[in-house]
């Protein structure tokens, strides 16, 4: 009890960074964002009715319900390929297949969910994978969701990882990830969508979006400590706690 | 997980041992957590070294999260947008041309 207090004080006055606990929960981009979409998403579900096939309207809806999230989809496809020409050939047989069933399209829910959807299903037909092998990676992505709490790390390797401009080392090491995780992260941290709206994409429950975005952030903890460490950033011996 | 708990000084009456404050910490740096959720986990973080350690460096993720949405894209240039325009069109569409990246704080329109 002596040593945990005597280790609290002594932190506690040594810490030159503050958790900027509710920060992040008022920061108004992410919240406002997430409020707006659940709004959207709480609109009646009833199509509303496009108009007929081949009409200037049409295609000006088009435009400005799906071509708009154009660069969006290419991230995910990107994310889904991980390869640049594979990525563009899927952009363009998503929107193919968009223009194709814009009548089947409900104008009131979210195109680019919608859009995101097309693109996994494209992917997954044209790189269909065994069934056992799924099966397989399905039970070994929820036994690693299983343990999704955040690392700890000493304070001098956060205080100089927080220093750092890291987007770019983010970046890699989503890439880098198990797909199952770099969908999720994808979706849900770059894209920025509800974990409702991704479960639907990804076809998964809600539930499974939140642990697999958990453990996947326990991941990236790892991937920094790694970046910190590569870039001599962390003192010999310091090492994560669990 | 390690933890502290036998000697922690955060385990008073009404009081979360780290266990659970450690579980809770994502939906408290994302701010998804109920005011009673939120105070215990902060009362605990604000007393116990060793959780504070795994919250300090949970929020560096998030913030490096939020660094990697700002990094540029070089995806979506512009012949590519064109390219997929000219599929577009040889299947029917003739709408407008012009894309504009959108704005993500900008509700969809429609």
């Amino acid at each position: 009890m002596i040593a945990c207090i005597a280790h609290a004080l002594r932190t506690t006055s040594t810490r030159s960074r503050s958790i900027r606990i509710g920060a992040r929960w008022a920061r108004p981009r992410r919240t406002g964002s997430h409020l707006m979409r659940s709004a959207s998403l709480a609109r009646p579900s009833q199509p509303t009715a496009l108009v007929s096939d081949g009409t200037a309207a049409r295609q000006q809806q088009f435009h400005d319900l799906a071509l708009r999230w154009l660069p969006d989809v290419t991230r995910f496809a990107q994310s889904l390929t991980r390869d640049a020409t594979m990525a563009e050939d899927l952009v363009q047989e998503t929107y193919l297949r968009a223009w194709k069933h814009w009548d089947t399209f409900n104008v009131d829910s979210e195109a680019r969910a919608w859009l995101f959807t097309i693109a996994r299903n494209a992917w997954r037909k044209r790189a269909p994978r065994d069934a056992r092998m799924v099966a397989v990676e399905e039970q070994t992505l929820q036994s690693l969701a299983d343990a999704g709490y955040p690392l700890g790390a000493a304070p001098e390797v956060t205080r100089a990882l927080a220093s750092l401009d890291l987007g770019p080392a983010i970046r890699v090491a989503v890439d880098a990830l198990p797909d199952g995780f770099r969908e999720v992260v994808q979706l849900v941290e770059l894209q920025e969508l509800p974990y409702a709206e991704a479960a639907e994409v990804l076809d998964i429950p809600v539930g499974t979006v939140r642990s697999r975005l958990f453990r996947a952030r326990r991941l990236l903890q790892a991937a920094l400590l790694e970046h910190a460490r590569d870039a001599g950033l962390v003192p010999a011996g310091a090492e994560e706690s669990t | 997980m390690m933890t502290n708990d036998a000697d922690c000084p955060s385990l008073g009456r009404n009081m979360i041992d780290c266990e659970a404050a450690v579980r809770m910490l994502w939906d408290y740096l994302d701010g998804n957590l109920s005011s009673t959720d939120v105070a215990a986990v902060q009362a605990h973080v604000d007393r116990c070294a060793h959780c504070f350690s795994h919250a300090d460096f949970g929020q560096v993720v998030l913030d490096a999260i939020a660094q990697a949405r700002r990094v540029p894209e070089s995806l979506a240039d512009a012949p590519m947008r064109d390219r997929v325009l000219a599929r577009l069109r040889d299947a029917g569409y003739s709408g407008p041309g012009s894309l504009s990246v959108p704005d993500r704080s900008d509700p969809e329109p429609g």
